[in-house]
């Protein structure tokens, strides 16, 4: 019997009626039986890798930061933690890298980790090889040469340079677009040589074709969010976050995501807003920061009290590209276009566009910065973001907090942070 | 003002930062600031500019907490905008900043244009790839080295000729040159651990070419004296950004004395030279992303083992003892690389004790610990 969990936070209520467990569940048990039969290889990625590459050589992408999530959601993270914090790892360092970490160095067999996976079905299997594109944290790149080293598989990593300043992400200059497809040349080859497969230009259309569609979909439902009242609420978009992050390329994440579009659509068509019956949509927010999965309820459903609802989520938006459309008859540029220009690597007017269409499209009253304090890259987004809001005095609070770490996490003090922040909006 | 190696010009201590600028203005010349040890000072040099490292400093920050600055990143970076929020740097025409890490390398870029706007009359951001030793990679860097050229001729109104970058590599190879002699001697006990990392501080903010006289005029010194012979335990420091020598110092106080290093304000800033054979733009492009010791943020293939291979050399060509890591809290690359080489080092039974610091090294803490190690050195005989 499972035991008694240490920390209790909450599950957030959602409106959608996808299972998104479910799906995701079945993408682990079929990686694991893929696993165990060798009928197709295992490739580590970290997030916002160019994975439509592996879809059309039939290699599983799985992603160690998916994984910390769900064990963030299953309230088993901390135990996880604890191991690589034994290990050594400092306490500051990235929760994700930390849960996967000890996750590989014994944790995967300690009873907690045990019961809760049997109950889910959830087991992250060893990888063939693995792969980094440097283009979120300094952080990635590293974590996989580890994961490589550990189980002693090919490692592959790709750099994703800074913008220049100068730069618009409607006019990349040809050294950015050239140094981009020659590494993804690079990797295809990388492929090719530690898995035996070949690669076919014409399947990678495809998949680039099917990603597209992916990003596309979720791009109608943000439109759709704009409407009042808000049809879907943060609580499920990002959990959505899962196909975009690991099934794009892949028909599946299509068919799952049009589903949810079209009941978005129905939503928006009867009125019903993403807060329960009866509850006016007083205020509009927009969360900023990877979420806390291991409470999401106070990040997401605390705020129905005040007939708040979060309509937008800079998060979940990094994921189905922002750089255009993709256009499946130059899939190479495509992918650098999708994964090599994305908030971190793009230019401060970029993100101040972002934030000016959130404030004029969204009808955003205020954000909410959910600071992740072993986060480098979220921490100094959202202090850029929030001196951004200084200057043009708009109302936002901060959480410090982590994503799946509830070992420091002070539940009254962010709800005692999120009531000051509604009632300031509310007077 | 008579600079001299005992007395660095660059040692926090001597003079502000604003002084140091004033200094060089005062003859009619431009400063120009650059944050990390993988900036190509030759070009800023070659246009007649001094270029100065801004280091950071263990002051309190007092400014910058007034700004959404993030709590969360290495004192580094925190204290270098407080530096600049203070207005300590407004007599720099210009700040350079290479895309290394997250923070140094992009969240000041983007405080300084937003938060001290208008201070600099030149700021750029210098995208560098952080794989290196490809064919593309180094492509991409040359373009992007061109760019930042274009971007000063402009700003300087005149044009950078290409005589003038192959003497300032001319110049910036003598000064690693005599860096490396000076290391040696130190190795050999001609010149003390403190007095070696000054020679390295001081060349980070002097004009390369007076540089190049006093670490020559140190070296004829220092040749000529009796070399110290000790069985003092000899330590390599492993790193990145120190304030100041005071954990030379503090070694030294112990009874131990540092012997090589790889840190950002050590052989990482000049180990490597300038090839001479190409054309300079694409010699500098070539040191400035394959040089060693790597720094960790950079992402090529080897880049551990090539950062492990060069400890080991340095620890076999300077007879070290003992290495001893000094991370900045919050700095994720070194910490993560930082997990392998202790490895590694273990594996060798090759003694070694790792730190966290923060605004200061934490002196008490790190004394017990260098006492505990130091007693394990002498133990081995």
């Amino acid at each position: 019997m499972a035991e008694e969990k240490k920390y209790k936070t909450g599950k957030a209520k959602k409106t959608l009626s996808v299972d998104v467990l479910k799906y995701v569940s079945k993408y682990y048990i079929e990686a694991n039986r893929a696993k165990k039969k060798g009928s197709k290889p295992i490739c580590y990625h970290t997030s916002l890798d160019p994975i439509e590459i592996d879809y059309a050589m039939g290699i599983i992408p799985m992603l160690p930061e998916n994984f910390a999530a769900i064990c963030g959601a299953l309230q088993i993270a901390p135990d996880l933690i604890e191991v690589a914090e034994q290990r050594g790892c400092p306490s500051d360092l990235c929760s994700y890298f930390k849960n996967h970490f000890g996750y590989m160095e014994g944790g995967k067999d300690l009873p907690s980790m045990k019961d809760a996976f049997d109950m889910n079905l959830i087991v992250l299997p060893d990888p063939d090889i693995v792969c980094s594109l440097r283009n979120i944290c300094r952080l990635h790149p590293i974590w996989m040469r580890q994961v490589a080293r550990f189980y002693n598989v090919p490692a592959f990593t790709m750099d994703a340079p800074q913008l220049h300043p100068k730069t618009s992400l409607s006019k990349i200059d040809d050294h950015y677009i050239e140094f981009g497809v020659s590494q993804l040349k690079d990797y295809i080859s990388f492929l090719e040589k530690h898995t035996g497969r070949k690669f076919d230009m014409e399947r990678l259309s495809e998949t680039v074709a099917l990603s597209d569609r992916l990003s596309k979909i979720f791009e109608e439902i943000y439109e759709l969010r704009k409407v009042t009242p808000c049809p879907v609420g943060g609580e499920d978009l990002n959990s959505l976050v899962f196909f975009l992050v690991t099934e794009a390329g892949s028909q599946e994440a299509v068919d799952v995501a049009q589903g949810i579009l079209d009941e978005v659509k129905d939503k928006v068509r009867r009125r019903e807003g993403a807060l329960p019956e009866g509850t006016e949509e007083a205020h509009r927010v927009s969360f900023v920061g990877i979420p806390p999965w291991h409470d999401m309820a106070t990040a997401f459903t605390y705020m129905q009290k005040y007939g708040a609802t979060s309509v937008d989520e800079i998060y979940v938006r990094a994921f189905s590209g922002f750089a255009g459309r993709m256009d499946p008859s130059h899939p190479l540029e495509s992918l650098v276009r999708k994964y090599f220009f994305i908030y971190p690597t793009t230019t401060e007017q970029a993100l101040r566009l972002i934030n000016i269409e959130d404030i004029t499209g969204y009808g955003i009253d205020g954000f909410i910065c959910w600071n992740l304090t072993t986060c480098r890259l979220i921490s100094t987004l959202i202090a850029r973001l929030k001196a951004m809001y200084d200057l043009f005095n708009i109302p936002y609070v901060t959480c410090d907090a982590d994503q799946v770490d509830p070992r420091q996490y002070n539940v009254e003090q962010v709800r005692n942070r999120l009531d000051a922040f509604f009632e300031n909006l509310e007077e | 003002m008579e600079l001299s190696i005992k007395k660095p010009f660059f040692t926090p201590k001597d003079l502000s930062w604003h002084e140091r600028a004033k200094w060089w203005k005062d003859k009619g010349k431009r400063v120009l600031g650059y944050l990390c040890s993988d900036f190509p000072e030759e070009i800023v040099y070659a246009g007649g500019i001094l270029p100065i490292r801004i280091l950071g400093s263990n002051e309190a920050i007092s400014e910058a907490y007034k700004y959404s600055i993030n709590p969360y990143s290495c004192y580094v970076t925190r204290s270098i905008l407080d530096i600049a929020l203070k207005g300590e740097l407004s007599d720099f025409d210009g700040l350079a900043i290479t895309t290394t890490c997250d923070a140094c390398g992009l969240d000041i870029y983007w405080r300084m244009e937003d938060q001290v706007k208008g201070s600099f009359p030149f700021l750029y951001l210098l995208p560098r790839p952080s794989i290196s030793k490809t064919e593309s990679s180094h492509k991409f860097f040359r373009v992007e080295l061109f760019r930042f050229k274009e971007s000063l001729e402009e700003f300087l109104q005149e044009e950078i000729p290409k005589s003038s970058l192959a003497h300032a590599i001319k110049v910036y190879n003598q000064n690693r040159s005599l860096l490396r002699e000076i290391y040696d001697l130190r190795g050999e006990g001609f010149i003390s651990g403190v007095d070696a990392a000054s020679a390295v501080f001081s060349s980070m903010g002097n004009p390369k070419d007076e540089s190049n006289l006093l670490l020559s005029r140190m070296i004829e010194e220092a040749k000529v004296r009796e070399p110290k012979s000790s069985a003092a335990p000899r330590i390599h420091l492993s790193g990145s950004v120190l304030f100041n020598l005071e954990l030379f110092e503090l070694i030294e106080d112990l009874g131990g004395t540092v012997v090589s290093d790889d840190l950002c304000v050590g052989s990482r800033y000049f180990w490597d030279p300038v090839s001479t054979d190409r054309d300079p733009l694409e010699a500098l492009a070539t040191r400035y992303l394959d040089k060693e010791p790597a720094c960790p943020c950079m992402n090529t293939e080897s880049k551990v083992e090539d950062r492990l291979n060069f400890i080991l050399m340095m620890l076999e060509r300077y007879k070290a003892d003992a290495v001893v890591f000094c991370l900045h809290k919050y700095c994720d690359t070194h910490q993560l690389d930082y997990q392998i080489l202790a490895e590694e080092l273990e594996e060798r039974e090759i003694p070694f004790l790792v730190h966290i610091i923060e605004q200061n090294i934490g002196t008490a803490q790190l004394r017990t610990k260098l006492e505990a190690l130091f007693e394990i050195i002498n133990g081995r005989g």
